[in-house]
């Protein structure tokens, strides 16, 4: 078989007509999706090392090359393409026994067919600028049944959204099938037995409910510790297993086996000063715990009292709550046992956990659940190893509230109408009544939209015949308002005129209110806004003011961040923290991180400052735990919030790159990862999204017996052609960032071998410009604004818009950017822009 | 039948003896729509994997026997059942461009990102047409099972979608991801009375009609292509439809009742598709569907045997040696477990009193190499049901990047579906034949 041979079956089996067809007069601009390749770089290419076997006088593979046609209209023109692409980047073509390229040129031109491609592509899926009706997505929905009923509903209970390229605000990449149709039925009728547990009692008075943690720990560690010394005394007198009584004479050699940790680490955390006024965080008091019924349409307030026994490390002072689905945050503690201090967070519970049981415990890893002595040993060197090393002391437990918003639910003011909650309603066990509820009810459900005679009838006759066959009143408006939250005028965001070719077509006011909200929100329009008049200017630009200075704002600012800085890659990182040197990572520091990225895009949009803070600030938003994870100062809040902190003049710290959740989404657990880094910062702040590295490319060969830096290791992908196209532009960037190490903390030196060798972080960006460390190659990609500023400008209209944007767009994005530009991209001024943009308000 | 098993912590126990010790009761009941079916019909089972697998310890190095080449240090579970399956090599998903998605087009072969306009699409997958042909006189056209990843299809190498299933405007078709929904969509319960049943079809008809009525005035009102997105909201309803009718035309046949006590809901890993394997096996033997797939669990299956890395770190195996090792682990574990749902396959009893495996068609494979190779993707091939293939070899395609759908359209025929192509199938794998 000769190399030629090797051809991919596709490439093949398209026919010397198929390239020739493709060849033609059409000039690329005369069709709107068509794309030019650039010929002048590929051409000399092909002509060198291809058209030998594939041209006049050999068509191999009946491919030729002499004669192609550099558009691209369609789909399988793309894939021709791409098919040269893949035997280029598979080192298949040119065959061995034939004129090589050198690795220079072949890398120039794969990243020209790469790039050109990929652009082809995108013209050839453009949509212009058509926005697909969508369904709400998990946020959405959670926030709109928040709006509706006053409680939310976890993200994992709602029918899921798909894993989506672009935005959760994207309807094109949406879809539904028959189960979310039950699920959303089955959910809906969920929430409306939640609601009758709630809805229709009044707001409870605030009370404190304390839980002193001692109770559940100290007696019980007394009583075992007795009936242990109780069973050595029988066993020194001779005494039997079964006399001892134990299970087994296996039990009882287990427990004598491990008398240590069994009887003297307590005896010895018994004999701490403060046992019996509290509980001491440590291997034998792993966690305390209080818990109380409570009403989910409020928040809570938990408290914990305690303080810090002995002088510890910093990472020692933080303790981390959790309930029993998630970890709530984390808290320092300043005070010491015999001078305590409270600290406090705030809590809300949704649908289906109205039993709150918070925990707390030192903020560990949880992998030291059977014992921390390791990681003490690790963090505090040896310790004397009987001691239980408590550092945390916790006094008590406090859970206070409902603390309810000032607005009740729109049920509420449905069912009550100007009834205060859980007075006289109207309705309440009035059957006749019930078409009446049922028609204001859908109309709240469905953003203010009648709903159809027909549609309120056939709600009623479900009512109905739920009552005659015996059902009770409530369980029967269960059913109905179970298909109300599944019906399509609730789920769908759905604007009548949308799609409409005329020129002069536009959103109603309803519709844009609801566009409006849904962008800055992510739930319904409040009375406000509904009865503005949008086609008003002022009116409009000042309800836009409004909804932006609103606490619900925050929605945009969470679902945005979190999908344009990548949560998801983040959290599909598993952090070895079981090794030696990340063991200062855990499932506090964990989630800290992505609320740090969220509070500090918060801080932009308050502040409405430059985007190029992303690149470099002189403050990080940070709690305790991630300051203490930084090396930095932090003010006793005696809160678990998040502070702005102003940076030291020579800190490395400041911008997106420097934060944890960066910094760990560029590693692969284990070490570093600069070629994500550098690819991750060349799309998120150079709008220069790497192409996607090509299929089927083998992984790099394990590292070699000689110890490498990583740096060095990383390099090796510069070696291969294939590779070299694409990591020479953004592995350089990530070694930039070398010196944080994979969970985000400051290195000098990195280990190598047995030796720890100082970490190399200089390099010359393809552009030519050089940095040597960190904070020069902020000033390098400073030097870019522009393009942050039109990444983050593409990002946030996609979301706002509720699809991607194309290239039928350029115009207005440029207009967008050049009113942006002289005020340096301020954030908040951008999503203002946007709000008030046409492009926004057109269907 | 009776439950032996009382309580969760030995119901555990029992799974874990896996096939040497205990294993959950076939049944022995063939309870087919049709009494008059005598001779057993095809069964073909599709199990995806997502991610690939170790590149030099689990791909054979050359072709022949496995009886005279011998198993790789990955395939070597499946020693006891080295002359029962076929492993083809050189075959690639040529649509296929996404290095995370091992499972998005396995089943369809379409190129979906490939359509104008449209920044996804995909197309049918070749279980459903299966479906079609052998599902009209089941209870379950098929069953399309899956399980939830925590960490997103991209990262199990499964890719976006929710199952290896795919209908026929190309929308994923979602699967029952946890056991304890198959064993109540399998087996008797109390809520299966025929009057029961007949009157919540009935109930259920009436909401659907109902949200219709909202559906149908709003598209009255939507321009072209937010009718396209209201016509999946109705294509949704529509098959909740169908789904009832087909409830209501088997309410009076009623289902087997269970062998052993519903599972945990939260099971997962290893024990989950330990028991899925399981319940396949049942629903086939009791004529319950004919046409199965599997998106197997990636990520709770590496934590269920201890390993602590997320699927998509360890797909980079390359980078330490634990890493590797683990990789290998992995390997060894998938081919166990698909051992051990050989062994039950070839205990259970088919109608003619012929072993089910017999009657079977079962492919076992992905889109993904290894790593993030998309080309010579692994293909394993077992059951007696395709009567022409002779089992116990190693094939290695004369062609690279051999289309994967010549292998689908091979194994259709190979079930009795009438079909000349499928997706961008160029032929059949005459090969499989020799």
């Amino acid at each position: 078989m000769t190399a030629c041979d090797k051809t991919p079956l596709v490439l093949r089996s398209f026919l010397v007509v198929a390239l020739l067809m493709a060849f033609g007069t059409t000039l690329a601009a005369e069709l709107p999706q068509a794309s030019l390749l650039p010929e002048s770089k590929l051409q000399p290419f092909l002509q060198t090392y291809c058209v030998q076997c594939h041209g006049p006088k050999e068509q191999n593979g009946q491919v030729r090359f002499d004669q192609v046609s550099w558009t691209i209209t369609r789909n399988d023109e793309a894939q021709r393409w791409q098919d040269v692409l893949d035997v280029l980047n598979s080192g298949d073509m040119p065959p061995e026994d034939v004129k090589q390229p050198d690795n220079d040129e072949l890398a120039r031109t794969l990243d020209v067919l790469t790039g050109a491609l990929l652009q082809a592509r995108r013209r050839l899926t453009d949509h212009g600028g058509e926005i697909k009706m969508r369904r709400l997505n998990r946020r959405e929905y959670s926030a709109t049944i928040r709006d509706l009923f006053g409680f939310d509903v976890a993200l994992d209970d709602i029918p899921e959204d798909g894993e989506i390229a672009s935005f959760d605000t994207v309807g094109a990449e949406q879809f539904f099938s028959s189960a979310h149709f039950e699920k959303y039925l089955e959910l809906g009728k969920k929430i409306a037995l939640e609601s009758f547990r709630f809805n229709y009692s009044p707001r409870r008075e605030v009370t404190s409910e304390r839980t002193e943690v001692e109770t559940r720990v100290t007696q019980q560690m007394r009583d075992n510790l007795a009936d242990l010394d109780k069973k050595l005394a029988m066993k020194e007198a001779g005494a039997t297993w079964k006399e001892m009584g134990f299970e087994d004479e296996g039990e009882m050699e287990i427990i004598f086996r491990q008398w240590d940790s069994r009887a003297e680490v307590p005896r010895r955390y018994l004999q701490y000063p403060l046992v019996d006024s509290g509980a001491y965080i440590s291997d034998v008091a792993k966690w305390v715990f209080a818990a109380r019924h409570i009403d989910i349409r409020g928040e809570y307030i938990v408290r914990i009292r305690g303080g810090i026994h002995g002088q510890h490390d910093k990472l020692r002072q933080i303790v981390r709550i959790w309930n029993n689905h998630r970890t709530l945050g984390t808290i320092r503690l300043n005070g010491t046992p015999e001078s305590p201090e409270s600290v406090e967070m705030r809590v809300r519970q949704p649908l289906d956990q109205s039993h709150l049981a918070v925990h707390v415990r030192e903020n560990v890893p949880e992998n030291t659940i059977n014992t921390l002595r390791g990681y003490l040993n690790q963090l505090e060197g040896p310790g004397e190893i009987t001691d239980p090393r408590a550092a945390v002391w916790l006094d008590w437990i406090e859970i206070e509230g409902p603390f309810y918003p000032e607005r009740r639910p729109k049920i509420e003011d449905v069912v009550f109408r100007d009834q205060p909650t859980g007075g006289s309603n109207p309705y309440i066990w009035d059957d006749a009544k019930m078409p009446e509820l049922i028609e204001k009810f859908a109309f709240e459900a469905f953003r203010r939209r009648q709903p159809e005679p027909e549609y309120v009838a056939g709600l009623h006759d479900v009512f109905q015949k739920h009552r005659a066959a015996g059902m009770n009143h409530r369980d029967a408006m269960i059913e109905v308002i179970g298909i109300i939250l599944a019906s399509p005028a609730f789920l769908f965001l759905q604007e009548e005129s949308s799609s409409s070719v005329k020129s002069n077509a536009s959103l109603t006011n309803r519709e844009l209110a609801i566009r409006l909200s849904y962008f800055l929100w992510s739930c319904p329009p409040d009375e406000e806004l509904y009865a503005a008049d949008l086609s008003d200017a002022a009116v409009y630009a000042q309800q836009v003011d409004r909804m932006m200075a609103d606490p619900k704002s925050m929605a945009f600012c969470d679902g945005f961040i979190s999908q344009w800085a990548e949560f998801d890659k983040y959290d599909a990182i598993t952090i070895d923290n079981s090794e030696r040197q990340h063991f200062r990572f855990n499932e506090g520091v964990q989630q800290d991180a992505k609320r740090e990225v969220q509070e500090f895009f918060g801080k932009l949009m308050e502040e409405n400052l430059p985007a190029s803070n992303l690149i470099d600030a002189d403050f990080v938003t940070v709690n305790a735990a991630l300051a203490a994870h930084y090396g930095l100062d932090f003010p006793n809040t005696k809160t678990d919030e998040f502070r702005k902190v102003t940076l030291p003049a020579d800190s490395p710290r400041g911008g997106l790159m420097t934060q944890a959740a960066f910094l760990v989404t560029g590693s692969n657990g284990e070490r570093t990862s600069p070629v994500i880094r550098g690819a991750l910062i060349m799309e998120k702040l150079l709008h220069d999204k790497p192409n996607p590295p090509p299929p089927n490319v083998p992984e790099l060969d394990k590292a070699s017996d000689k110890p490498k830096t990583n740096r060095e290791m990383v390099e090796l992908h510069q070696a291969r052609a294939v590779c070299a196209s694409c990591h020479k532009k953004m592995d350089v960037i990530g070694f930039g960032l070398e010196n944080f190490d994979t969970i985000g903390r400051w290195r000098d030196t990195e280990k190598v071998g047995n030796k720890q060798v100082p970490i190399e972080p200089g390099g010359t960006l393809y552009d030519g410009s050089a940095f040597a460390n960190v904070q020069e190659l902020k000033q390098v990609l400073l030097s870019h604004e522009d393009a942050l500023a039109k990444e983050l400008l593409h990002s946030m209209l996609t979301y706002a818009l509720g699809r991607t944007i194309e290239f039928s767009d350029a115009d207005d994005v440029e207009s967008l950017l050049a009113k942006l530009k002289p005020d340096d991209y301020r954030v908040h001024s951008m999503i203002r822009e946007i709000a008030l943009h046409p492009l926004f308000q057109k269907p | 039948m009776t439950n032996f098993i009382t309580n969760s912590t030995s119901r555990r126990s029992f799974l874990r003896a896996g096939s040497t010790v205990l294993a959950i009761p076939f049944l022995e009941t063939f309870a087919s729509a049709a009494d008059s079916i005598k001779t057993p019909p095809k069964r073909v089972i599709f199990l995806g994997g997502g991610f690939g697998f170790t590149a030099d310890t689990f791909y054979p190095k050359q072709a022949g026997r496995f009886s005279e080449i011998g198993l790789t240090e990955g395939l070597a579970p499946l020693q006891r059942h080295q002359d029962d399956i076929t492993m083809v090599a050189n075959m690639t998903n040529v649509g296929a461009t996404d290095p995370h998605g091992g499972s998005v087009s396995y089943l369809t072969g379409a190129n979906v990102e490939g359509t104008p306009g449209k920044r996804f699409h995909n197309s049918i997958s070749c279980d459903q047409l299966i479906a079609r042909h052998l599902g009209s006189e089941t209870r379950f056209a098929s069953l399309t099972l899956s399980a939830n990843e925590v960490d997103g299809g991209q990262n199990s190498g499964h890719g976006k979608g929710l199952s290896l299933a795919w209908d026929d405007s190309g929308n994923p078709i979602p699967g029952i991801n946890r056991p304890i929904d198959l064993y109540y969509m399998l087996f008797a319960s109390s809520d299966d009375a025929p009057d029961k049943v007949h009157a919540r079809l009935k109930e259920k008809q009436s909401i659907l009609d109902i949200v219709k009525i909202n559906a149908g005035s709003m598209k009255r009102t939507l321009g072209k292509d937010d009718q396209d997105k209201l016509d999946e909201y109705f294509t949704g309803v529509r098959q909740v439809e169908t789904g009832l009718e087909r409830q209501a035309k088997w309410a009076d046949i009623p289902k087997p009742n269970a062998p052993f006590e519903a599972p945990d809901e939260g099971l997962t890993g290893e024990e989950a598709i330990k028991l899925m394997y399981d319940m396949m096996i049942i629903a086939l033997q009791t004529d319950a569907t004919r046409v199965v797939s599997y998106r197997l669990p990636v990520c709770s299956l590496l934590s269920s045997i201890g390993i602590k890395l997320m699927a998509h770190s360890l797909s980079h195996y390359g980078f330490s040696q634990p890493r590797i090792e683990a990789s290998r682990q992995r390997d060894k574990k998938c081919m166990a477990l698909l051992a051990h749902f050989l062994d039950r396959l070839k205990e259970a009893k088919d109608i003619d009193g012929s072993r089910l495996y017999d009657n079977c068609i079962v492919s076992y494979g992905t889109n993904i190499r290894s790593g993030h190779e998309l080309k010579n993707v692994p293909a394993i091939l077992t059951g007696g049901g395709a009567k022409e293939i002779k089992h116990g070899r190693h094939i290695v395609l004369p062609k690279e990047d051999t289309p994967l759908a010549n292998y689908w359209l091979t194994l259709m025929q190979q079930a009795g579906v009438p079909v000349e192509q499928f997706s961008h199938s160029t032929g059949v794998i005459s090969e499989l034949f020799g």
